[in-house]
């Protein structure tokens, strides 16, 4: 027969490293980290959304398309811009 | 402002103290509790504690599993066991330790009855023969 304890035992510790792991990930973004998380958060949004508007104004002025390209392009970059935000988020907050 | 703590084992205290906040664990989640707490009663799942000191230090504790109880300021924990670690890296390496000094006073134990059973014996079969 097997003592006791043996069967507890590791679910026991896998559960205190686990917890232990995930709370000091919650612990390791400082002050700091937050905000250059939340400095490069904006500009992964503006950058591409802009460059997405300027190309299109570019397009539109020269084939003479009204504002089509100007709209489609910018919230195309809205969306790239967003989706790298969540990929980005996603990384930081796991690493 | 803060709450008394004290964690108990069966045969020790394992911690007496006084912390500005906890958190831990029952079958909900994670909880945290802070002085001015509600007074409350629940059953813990084995989990880390996460204490923070009047003094703004951090420390921790495995726990495994048991009960807790807020009764007006002070919070008493009735657990099987426990180990208290002041960094949370050495949290998941003292239970490990706490569960294998455990297990060989459990065999050391076994043991000793063991030998206590057959001398036992010994001792009856004497007794009988003439």
């Amino acid at each position: 027969m097997k003592p006791h304890g043996e069967r507890d035992e590791e679910p026991f510790v896998r559960e205190i490293r686990r917890q232990a792991e995930r709370a000091r990930a919650g612990q390791n973004l400082s002050f700091w980290q937050g905000l250059s998380l939340m400095g490069s958060v904006g500009w992964m949004v503006v950058l591409p959304t802009l460059l997405g508007a300027f190309l299109g104004r570019f397009i539109d002025a020269r084939y003479g398309t009204g504002v089509f390209w100007t709209l489609s392009l910018l919230s195309l970059g809205l969306v790239f811009g967003c989706a790298s935000v969540w990929r980005q988020v996603h990384r930081e907050l796991e690493s | 402002m803060s709450l008394e703590l004290e964690i108990l084992a069966p045969e020790r205290v394992i911690l007496r103290t006084r912390v500005a906040a906890i958190q831990a664990a029952d079958a909900t989640g994670q909880f945290g509790v802070r002085s001015g707490h509600e007074d409350m009663l629940t059953i813990l799942v084995p989990c880390v504690f996460q204490m923070r000191m009047e003094d703004g230090r951090g420390a921790y504790a495995a726990v495994d599993g048991g009960v807790f109880l807020l009764e007006s300021g002070r919070i008493s924990v009735a657990t099987r066991d426990a180990v208290v670690a002041d960094r949370l890296e050495d949290v998941a390496d003292r239970a490990a330790a706490m569960l294998r000094v455990r297990a060989e006073t459990e065999q050391a134990a076994r043991a000793g009855f063991a030998e206590l059973e057959v001398s036992l014996l010994r001792e009856l079969r004497k007794a009988a023969q003439p």
